[in-house]
């Protein structure tokens, strides 16, 4: 593949003299496509933009479709196609069409020289004005900075012509809209990335490369203060180790330091690492090295409450066999893990003591090892079992952490996440079972399922492994169970989950459950009583005072900014509670790895600011009911349903029916 | 051309052509879109009147077809594509109430019945037969063999295999060995055979209206479904008087009114005319792109004046060009299908925009990689257009482009 690398990844240029030519042929084109009858624009439209994908082929070219911009928008290029609308368009979307097949990246291109053209005042489109069109383009940036900053990535080797477009278009975008903004909005996305405490952190170290080649000047002093300090948190965080220069020489320099001096690097660690939720291999050094010493200064090193301090006492041996195996250079996301699992003190559990000892002692089966290994990226060296363990303090000690990845695997997620939460010890007890055996065993009714590790290749092609170590090993396996138990329960008269939810999570899930949906007709039927039973069971003003005692597994149905059903998604409610501004929210957990979403008609989860834990999305009560399609409940703990008012009910129905609601048939009062 | 004048009436257009839709409006006509279904919102939202419908076999409904239509004011059907050749011949029966309409059209729909029509009055065709089972097609094969003295060890004589009632070249089949005859899928059965037919093909685009020849196209191909050109070379060109009373036969033959026909004819190399087969439709391959160009009037919209009775004498005079004295250009067209089994990325030659004669293309990036099989003419990848004052160098530029691949 790389043998022509080289002389290829240069983009195939149209030289410059042939622009006015072909600029020519362009304008001619625009001219017959303005004078179509709108019936008749898609006849003239495919001439249009052939051109402009060739001018797109040279700066110049880029240039002068840019100039043309207000009449590429009026002639009626978009007419009749998703581009049609701007004010309609969305940002995330953008890199997914500059980076497509056929025709899209230049109708999407000639899409954003519109934006452009909208900031610059030459362009006038209905419900987008130059802020927003700004707005608009900075968020496109911020998604698409690999385009923007182009990286010598395969995908670019090989389709020159598209990245070379996308890259002329970006120049253009950055010379027109404010760098300053950008930049901003570059740290804040890292900010509110961290802010979830992501086990994976790849997207975030992404940004942060780029972050770090932002031109000079382009952020505030604080910013950028900002971003050095999220900058060195995955890296040389003191200035012990910065001079040091590289992890084997760090290792020396704290040989040589005394205690009040190793105890400054244990708390500036600490912070940063607390701070931000980022680990440095600096931090896994400091942490092995003084893994044997007194554990005062081990838990100020990871940043111990008192709870967690107590607890690294009462374990001390286990901890430094955790230490020993899985803290070092290259799983130094473990640091945070171990941290956090000790502030649970998960160690001090019988059953997680004996969990963890074992997967310190068992074999692993070859195909758990390959996939292991294979986290390790080019980087030789790295034990699986280090990932292994590594990976196991991450899951216990940030259960919200964990992210589907670019899988349709969120029930495997979400389970991993509430099995870290309410039954860690079962967590283990199914991960030391895959590890070992390579086998997933468990009873459904009077069935013995046994899912069996797949064949590697398979394997591969079903899914994206880019996950955290425990997610690799188990997600593949727990995706097969939740098929198998769909299967084993078609054709039964409710909703499958009723029975698969308690089956695959636990006994804790409650029995009673509530569908919006018709399970044999498929249409919505009684939704206002299916509200009334949820404000019943879950308000706090309504449920009788019976609180949620385990998260509840529900079933939400994801819409677009404009209100437009996606598609169903599994979340689960943590806990409801009044927020600082004493509004009842509910905290859920997405394992859609990004918890800022924005649902349309105002809907809009946050992760942070709204009394939301690391890890937990929000959304005011009404709102989170209104996108609610099924939950479990307790049926002997529930308030009085005819206490709820039915304004309440009528509104977060109507919010319903008129959002996602529009793409499902719909029964019952109007 | 302007919209100055209005005229009576609705007529429907079956079939979703933007240009034909475009055309009406031009001409001042009032006009129902007959698409199938699905295409009546994309034109509902461009506030053009439309009738959602599927062209599958006529059937009983289009009874109901034609009560929509007169209800919206209709008084003429004009067939765009292939499929909707019957349903305006079934529709106009009612509209003008001349019964015999549905049987004139449906013989420009079945090749067979064409076959024979032609045949009758006395028009050279090739042999051919109603076939529909593999036991016939060997028949054929043998008896076509036999007559032209093939022995064991010579090279067969081929044959053409056709759906009877498929535009242009769908579904056709050339059968070279008995093997090949045991390779067809029981489900191309019933078709017809015919034996294969030598010599410079062509095809010619006849505006017909009150019966007369109001304009007669020659278009002249260079390989069939890769490249052509028009007005033809001097060569064909010098046959104009000849191609013209053979048409004229045609029309006679199929009692054709108004309205186009497209049909197909080898020259053989003693100067004889035979016929292969003929289509009331717009034609295949960007024709009507390549008279536009080269005549300078739209034929689109030479197609709904000339189906229509209601047009005068006079307006048709004024709409088409002398055929000859006429010509602005000559122009021609490829049509490029990728030469490699994967395509990567588009590669336009640099020599094309060197070439004085090119014109435009309209290839695009490949969206999949993998090429698909040919099915008619229909899938190509795009099209090259070229034009200039001289036909024969006009026919080197296009021989010589062909042979380039246009994709990596």
């Amino acid at each position: 593949m790389n043998r022509d690398g080289a002389g290829r990844s240069a983009a195939p240029r149209t030289s410059d003299e042939r622009v006015p030519r072909k600029r020519a042929a362009f304008e001619e084109a625009l001219d017959r496509l303005a004078e179509a009858p709108d019936f008749a624009k898609a006849r003239y439209q495919t001439q249009v933009h052939r051109l402009a994908g060739e001018l797109l082929d040279s700066d110049a070219g880029a240039r002068a479709l840019l100039e043309l911009a207000p009449k590429i928008a009026s002639a009626g290029t978009f007419h009749g196609g998703p581009w049609e609308h701007a004010a309609r368009l969305l940002p995330r979307l953008v890199g997914y069409s500059l980076r497509g097949e056929g025709v899209y990246p230049t109708i999407e291109a000639l899409s954003e020289l519109r934006m452009i053209a909208i900031v610059q005042g030459k362009h006038v489109e209905q419900g987008v004005d130059a802020e927003t069109a700004e707005q608009f383009l900075q968020e496109v940036c911020v998604e698409n900075l690999d385009l923007m900053y182009p990286e010598n990535s395969e995908e670019a080797r090989v389709r020159p012509k598209i990245y070379g477009r996308a890259e002329r278009l970006f120049a253009l975008i950055r010379d027109h809209i404010s760098i300053a903004g950008f930049g901003g909005t570059l740290i804040e996305e890292i900010e509110s990335i961290c802010a979830q405490r992501p086990i994976v952190t790849r997207r975030v170290q992404k940004l942060l490369d780029l972050a770090n080649q932002l031109p000079e000047g382009t952020l505030s002093a604080k910013r950028l203060e900002r971003l050095r300090f999220f900058l060195r948190a995955s890296g040389a965080v003191t200035p012990a180790s910065e001079r040091a220069g590289d992890e084997r020489r760090y290792g020396k320099a704290l040989d040589s330091m005394d205690e009040a001096e190793r105890g400054e690097e244990a708390d500036r660690f600490a912070h940063s690492l607390h701070e931000t939720g980022l680990s440095s291999p600096y931090h896994a050094v400091l942490v092995r090295r003084i893994a044997g010493s007194a554990p005062p200064l081990l838990a100020r090193a990871l940043g111990l409450g008192s709870f967690g301090a107590a607890c690294l006492e009462e374990n001390r041996e286990l901890v430094r066999r955790v230490i020993d195996t899985a803290i070092r250079p290259g799983t130094e996301v473990g640091v945070l893990g171990l941290a956090k699992t000790l502030d649970r003190g998960l160690f001090s559990r019988p059953e997680i003591r004996a969990g963890m000892d074992r997967l310190l002692r068992v074999d692993i089966v070859p195909g758990v090892e390959r996939r292991l290994l294979s986290l390790n990226r080019g980087e030789t060296g790295i034990p699986a079992r280090a990932h292994l363990i590594a990976g196991t303090v991450s899951v216990l000690g940030l259960p919200l952490g964990i992210g589907q990845g670019d899988n349709p695997t969120c029930q495997a997620a979400r389970g991993l996440s509430l099995w870290s939460q309410h039954a860690p010890g079962l967590l283990l007890k199914i991960l030391v079972r895959a590890v070992r055996d390579g086998v997933l065993h468990t009873g459904f009714e009077q069935h013995d399922l046994l899912i069996e590790e797949e064949d590697p290749d398979a394997l591969d092609a079903r899914f994206d492994l880019n996950l955290d170590p425990v997610s690799t090993i188990l997600v593949p396996l727990l995706d097969r169970l939740y098929a198998r138990l769909l299967l084993l329960v078609q054709g039964r008269p409710l909703d499958a989950h009723r029975w698969v939810n308690p089956a695959m999570y636990g006994g804790w899930v409650p029995v009673g459950f509530r569908s919006a949906f018709d399970p044999i007709g498929g249409a919505v039927v009684e939704h206002e009583s299916f509200v009334r039973l949820f404000y019943a069971t879950h308000h706090p003003r309504f449920n009788g005072g019976y609180d949620l005692l385990y998260p509840n597994p529900v079933g939400i149905i994801i819409t677009d900014v404009h209100g437009n059903m996606l598609g169903y998604h599994a979340v689960s409610i943590q806990r409801i509670a009044e927020d600082p501004e004493g509004k009842t929210r509910i905290y859920f957990f997405n394992p859609n790895n990004e918890g800022r979403q924005r649902w349309g008609h105002g809907v809009s989860p946050t992760v942070a600011g709204k009394g939301e834990h690391p890890g937990e999305s929000s959304l005011p009560f009404d709102q989170f009911a209104s996108r609610l399609y099924a939950y479990h409940y307790d049926r002997y703990e529930k308030g009085d349903e005819g206490s709820v008012p039915e304004k309440i009910v009528a509104d977060v129905s109507r919010s319903a029916r008129e959002s996602w609601g529009r793409s499902v048939a719909w029964q019952g009062s109007a | 051309m302007s919209e100055s004048k209005r005229r009576p009436g609705t007529i429907a257009l079956l079939g979703y052509t933007i240009e034909s839709f475009e055309a009406a409006a031009k001409l001042g006509y009032d006009f129902v879109a007959v698409v199938p279904p699905g295409y009546d919102e994309l034109l509902a939202k461009d506030r053009i009147q439309a009738v959602p419908w599927k062209f599958d076999r006529i059937n009983e409904r289009s009874t109901e077809l034609a009560e929509t239509l007169l209800g919206m004011n209709v008084r003429l059907a004009v067939p765009l594509y292939e499929e909707t050749v019957e349903w305006a011949g079934a529709l106009n029966a009612r509209f003008l109430d001349n019964p015999r309409l549905f049987n004139r059209y449906w013989a420009l729909r079945d090749k067979a019945m064409m076959k024979r029509k032609a045949q009758m009055a006395g028009i050279r065709v090739g042999v051919f037969e109603e076939v529909d089972s593999h036991e016939q097609v060997r028949k054929f094969f043998r008896r076509i063999n036999e007559a032209e003295g093939r022995i064991e060890g010579d090279l067969p004589l081929g044959v053409h295999m056709k759906p009877t009632t498929a535009a242009g070249s769908v579904g056709h089949r050339y059968i070279k060995t008995t093997q090949e005859i045991d390779e067809v899928p029981v489900d191309a059965f019933p078709c017809m055979v015919e034996s294969h037919l030598d010599g410079q093909e062509f095809s010619c685009e006849v505006f017909v209206h009150g019966g007369k020849i109001a304009f007669l196209n020659i278009n002249e191909y260079i390989h069939l479904g890769y490249s052509q050109l028009l007005p033809p070379t001097p060569k064909l060109e010098a046959y104009r008087p000849e191609i013209r009373k053979a048409i004229e036969k045609l029309i006679a033959t199929f009692e054709l009114k108004h309205g186009i026909l497209h049909p197909e004819y080898f020259l053989d190399a003693e100067g004889e005319l035979n016929f292969g087969e003929v289509a009331a439709r717009i034609p295949g391959g960007h024709i009507f792109d390549l008279i536009q160009r080269a005549y300078g009037f739209d034929p689109f919209g030479g197609q709904i004046l000339c189906s229509d009775p209601e047009v005068t004498e006079e307006e048709i005079a004024s709409y088409f060009p002398d055929e000859v004295e006429g010509k602005k250009q000559h122009a021609g067209n490829l049509l490029v299908y990728p030469k490699k089994k994967r395509v990567k990325a588009l590669a336009i030659p640099p020599e094309l925009e060197e070439e004085p004669y090119y014109l435009k293309h309209d290839l695009f990036e490949p969206v999949t990689a993998k090429v698909e099989d040919r099915v008619g003419f229909g899938n190509h990848y795009g099209h090259i257009d070229f034009a200039g004052e001289d036909a024969d160098r006009l026919r080197e530029v296009l021989l010589r482009f062909e042979e380039l691949d246009y994709y990596e």
